[in-house]
């Protein structure tokens, strides 16, 4: 799993590579979790290249979404792939999180 | 709390008010009316006394006038004036008196001015009187005094008793011929002197007395000032008889300076005027009569009144009562009212008031104005009086009567009433009270008592055991029969129906429980013919089958039902009976039963329902029915035959969408006895889905009253995404739920899904198997292995992504939670692919816990409220078709099946 970030309009894109799962979310909260303790108050995760996620990722996402919502800030997510949206669909985060098809759409709600 | 003042407050209150303000007023009006028929009465006395004194003194002057005119027409006192007169003037030549004589006669004279007079005039004068001005200058008279005062043996103040001198003049012949008739009548009538003056020359030729007036000129002589002089010279002027002049009281020298009242009357002889007779009016007389002779009291006076004359200069013409009766308290209050000390001082040396004493009063004035009146005004004291004035009916004087009595004194009797009055006032006051609280107590003492029983009856919780005593003050208050009796009564008559009705309703309350848990053990007993465990048959690899119940209340009448009529034959039905409760919860058992028992000897759904028909329908007192779809799989060829009795038509999810069930063989089971039910056939895919359900899914309603509809449920279907038997269950439930809100579930809800998933081949082409610790940080491993597994024998990569995903959760569920100690354990993961499938089968050591009885999650709350947990387990069983779960030995077994190329896959 890796993450990298940029930023754009003051928004700060995050790409995850890799999956989400048991072994990486810890790794990926701390991350995150950095970014807002740095300020960040839009995030948007671009989850391309990510192979899957799995109920400990999903906590890593809603925690993020959490927090940022507290601080007054937004988080939306957007290119996911067809298992990931499944997952997505399955537990309840498609209507929670705000998910969008392109990154474009996605920076565009902001 | 809002203050509220209680009611014996209020009833006390009110009675007092009205009590004592009905007594003030009348207190009030009584105390006027009194003090105002007091005051009447006190000025009516004083009007009496002032009448009775006001006649007293005008008939005294009217006798002393008609006395006078009457004397001065007398012949007797013609003569003796004439003869007087005569006499008078001739005594010098009479008595041949030679100057020498003269002398002797001087000096004997002198003496008795100096020695008699003077002394006497001094006591009452504040100069020293002078020789001169006093003694006489004429020799008649100087010889006249000599004879009838100096030579005169008896003392002073009693000179009238000489009859005559001793002397031969014709003077004292006519004395002694006259003197003593004329002394006679003076002392008869009380008067003070009587007069013989003549007209030419004013010698008074004549008096009975002989002061030392006596001989003077009237007109000439020393006192020509006096009002002495001045009544003469009024009586002068008369041309006839009847002619009275009065002259008003003035200090008189000759008198000694004592107040001297003169009335005069002229004397004719025939038309000539020869002299005038004069009277001097003593001032006793007139002090008699207004001082009452001292006997104030008897005349109604009590102790402060009197009555006294005021002349027109302002003076009293009689003693004050208050110089007699107190002359201390007297001199001091007239000396605090500024008083000249003068007039004081001669008052004290006097010991009179009479022309003395000022009195500018209010009344006297108004009197002195010809005002008859009664009022109150300070009087000469300072001291306010009730007074009654009037001016006297007196010719030539002006005079007002004053009648007055002090105002305290007057008042006394009002005062007293007054103070009697609030005595009484107060004794009321305090009665009425007494009586006023005694009555409010009496009220509200029985309120309180009924109050009380309300607030006993308010909390008595009316136990079998613990019955409502009524107090035995209720009955005596009841007794009473006013109003508050009347509510005290009406108060045990609902204490009494109270309890009857609570009983009544705890006997139905007890009845309602009983049924209530009847009801209970009967749902729990029509649950439990349900086939409830799931996962169910884990082990047959051809289906997979998943159901639920939402009974709406109570025991209702849904029913569904699943079992292998052979190896090859899986019988499944869903049914409905009419009507809800008990008697439906009861048809459906035996319909349910029923089925079962038919299902067990033939294998056509239209046999098993035309048989079930016809027993049920043989003995239905109760015409109840049921609607039945009955079902048989062949799960080695997918080929379903099914029978619908009137019931709702399934939908099939296949790859080419979702198709309605239509085909209906027969009417409601139950009603009509010998129906041949038909059947049809139709041949299911690997992983086509058949959902069952009752009209409680599609006529659910929301809070409008709106229908669920098949419409809504068909293209829900059409959308899912997911699929697994259970997930279509509960996506379905879940959508209903959503479609209510908050509207009751009128009936129940049966949901029921099948998946046929194919014919499988028992032998696995590859396995793979794998054992880890139970540290979090190994599941890695394990992914990383099947990862490779699947690249060696190309399992399509969203499949790879879903095991590796579900093998995530499964293993960080036993993992985190699958052991009660810290020790090492192993975990044993053992992957069977197939052709059509994978199988996953999980070994660990951990306590039991079989992973899949767990509640759903609530994928429906919002990111805020979510709850992190089960949700693993749930993503578990809705990505693989089959889960399974075995406790064996000491060893928890958990069975995943994933089947290839599926539906959407």
């Amino acid at each position: 799993m890796n993450v990298t970030t940029r930023e754009e309009n003051g928004i700060a894109i995050v790409e995850i590579d890799g999956k989400l799962d048991t072994a990486t979310s810890p790794a990926a909260q701390e991350n995150l979790t950095a970014m807002i303790s740095e300020g960040k108050k839009k995030i948007l995760i671009n989850l391309a290249k990510l192979d899957y996620i799995a109920s400990s990722g999903l906590r890593v996402l809603l925690t993020l979404a959490k927090d940022l919502e507290q601080g007054g800030g937004a988080l939306r997510i957007c290119n996911l792939n067809k298992v990931v949206q499944e997952i997505f669909d399955i537990s309840g985060f498609s209507s929670i999180l705000k998910v969008f098809p392109s990154e474009s759409e996605a920076l565009a709600s902001f | 709390m809002r203050y509220s003042m209680k009611l014996g407050t209020k009833i006390l209150i009110i009675l007092s008010i009205v009590a004592i303000g009905s007594v003030a007023i009348y207190g009030y009006i009584g105390f006027v009316t009194a003090s105002k028929s007091m005051e009447k009465d006190s000025f009516d006395k004083l009007t009496a006394v002032r009448e009775m004194k006001g006649s007293q003194v005008e008939d005294y002057f009217k006798t002393i006038k008609d006395q006078i005119t009457t004397f001065s027409e007398d012949t007797m006192i013609v003569d003796a004036m004439k003869e007087f007169s005569g006499a008078f003037d001739a005594v010098g030549r009479d008595l041949k008196i030679t100057d020498s004589d003269l002398n002797d006669l001087d000096e004997k004279l002198k003496a008795y001015y100096e020695n008699e007079f003077f002394p006497r005039l001094e006591k009452n004068v504040d100069f020293i009187p002078k020789l001169e001005s006093y003694l006489p200058k004429k020799t008649n008279t100087r010889i006249l005094q000599d004879l009838y005062i100096a030579d005169n043996s008896n003392s002073t103040g009693s000179k009238h008793l000489l009859d005559r001198a001793k002397d031969k003049s014709a003077y004292s012949k006519i004395h002694g011929k006259y003197h003593p008739i004329i002394r006679n009548f003076l002392d008869k009538f009380g008067y003070y002197d009587i007069f013989l003056v003549e007209p030419e020359t004013g010698h008074i030729v004549y008096t009975v007395f002989k002061e030392v007036d006596y001989g003077t000129s009237l007109l000439t002589g020393p006192y020509k000032d006096t009002n002495f002089a001045e009544a003469f010279r009024q009586a002068l002027k008369a041309d006839k008889g009847e002619y009275v002049i009065l002259e008003d009281y003035k200090p008189y020298h000759p008198s000694y300076n004592a107040e001297a009242s003169f009335i005069a009357s002229p004397i004719f002889d025939g038309d000539k005027k020869v002299g005038v007779l004069l009277f001097q009016m003593p001032i006793d007389k007139i002090n008699d009569i207004m001082t009452s002779k001292h006997k104030w009291s008897d005349v109604g006076l009590g102790e402060t009144g009197e009555s006294y004359i005021v002349g027109s200069d302002y003076k009293l013409r009689n003693q004050s009562r208050f110089l007699i009766e107190d002359s201390d308290n007297y001199f001091k209050m007239i000396e605090e009212i500024g008083t000249d000390p003068k007039i004081i001082k001669q008052i004290k040396n006097l010991n009179s008031t009479i022309g003395l004493q000022e009195v500018r009063t209010k009344g006297t004035e108004a009197a002195l104005a010809g005002e008859v009146e009664t009022e109150i005004f300070s009087d000469y004291r300072g001291v306010p009086v009730l007074s009654s004035y009037k001016p006297l009916d007196i010719d030539d004087v002006k005079w007002v009567l004053m009648s007055e009595i002090d105002e305290a004194e007057a008042f006394a009797q009002v005062y007293s009433f007054r103070n009697k009055i609030l005595i009484w006032f107060s004794i009321f006051i305090f009665a009425i009270i007494i009586i006023s609280f005694l009555f409010a107590r009496s009220i509200t003492k029985r309120i309180n008592i009924l109050t009380k029983y309300a607030r006993t009856l308010s909390k008595h919780d009316f136990a079998e055991d613990d019955r409502l005593e009524e107090p035995k003050e209720l009955a005596l208050i009841a007794s009473h029969g006013d109003e508050v009796g009347q509510l005290t009564e009406a108060f045990a008559k609902l204490g009494k129906d109270l309890q009857v009705s609570i009983d009544n309703l705890k006997r139905t309350m007890t009845l309602k429980e009983r049924m209530e848990t009847e009801l209970n053990v009967g749902r729990d007993i029509q649950m439990s013919m349900l086939p409830l465990l799931f996962p169910a048959y884990p082990d047959s690899q051809e289906f997979a089958i998943y159901s639920m119940l939402k009974p709406a209340r109570e025991v209702g009448g849904d029913f569904y039902d699943y079992y292998f009529i052979d190896d090859k034959h899986f019988c499944i039905c869903v049914g409905d009976v009419s009507g809800k409760g008990v008697p439906a919860a009861l048809y459906m058992a035996v319909s349910k039963t029923l089925m079962k028992s038919k299902a067990g000897t033939m294998c056509s759904p239209a046999c098993i329902l035309s048989s079930v028909n016809t027993e049920l329908s043989a003995d239905n007192p109760a015409n109840m029915f049921v609607t039945v779809f009955l079902a048989v799989l062949n799960i080695e060829t997918g080929e379903l035959v099914y029978t619908n009795a009137g019931h709702n038509p399934p939908l099939l999810k296949g790859k080419e969408g979702v198709i309605k069930v239509e085909d209906i063989h027969g009417p409601i089971v139950g009603v009509k006895e010998g129906i041949e039910y038909g059947e049809s056939k139709i041949k299911m895919s690997r992983g086509d889905i058949l959902l069952m359900f009752t009209d409680g899914v599609t006529e659910a309603m929301n809070v409008r009253d709106e229908l669920y509809s098949d419409e809504r449920l068909v293209e829900l279907l059409r959308q899912m995404k997911y699929e697994s038997a259970e997930n279509v269950v509960g996506a379905v439930l879940q959508d209903v739920e959503r479609y209510a809100g908050e509207a009751d579930q009128a009936d129940d809800i049966t949901i029921l899904s099948t998946q046929y998933l194919g014919r499988s081949k028992q032998e696995a082409v590859h396995k793979f198997e794998v054992t880890i610790k139970n540290r979090l940080s190994e599941i890695e491993s394990v992914v990383k292995g099947f990862t490779e597994f699947t690249e060696k024998h190309e399992v399509p990569d969203d499949f790879r992504r879903k095991i590796s995903i579900t093998l995530d959760e499964l293993l960080n569920n036993i993992i985190s939670y699958g052991y009660d100690d810290e020790g090492e354990h192993d975990i044993e993961i053992c992957f069977d692919l197939h052709e059509d499938r994978l199988s996953i089968t999980v070994t660990d050591d951990g306590v039991p816990f079989n992973p899949f009885n767990q509640a759903e999650p609530d994928t429906e709350a919002a990111a805020g409220e979510r709850q992190i947990g089960g949700l693993g387990i749930h993503i578990v069983r809705s990505i693989v078709e089959k889960v399974g779960y075995k406790r064996s030995g000491e060893k928890n077994i958990v069975t995943l099946v994933k089947y290839l190329n599926l539906g959407s896959e």
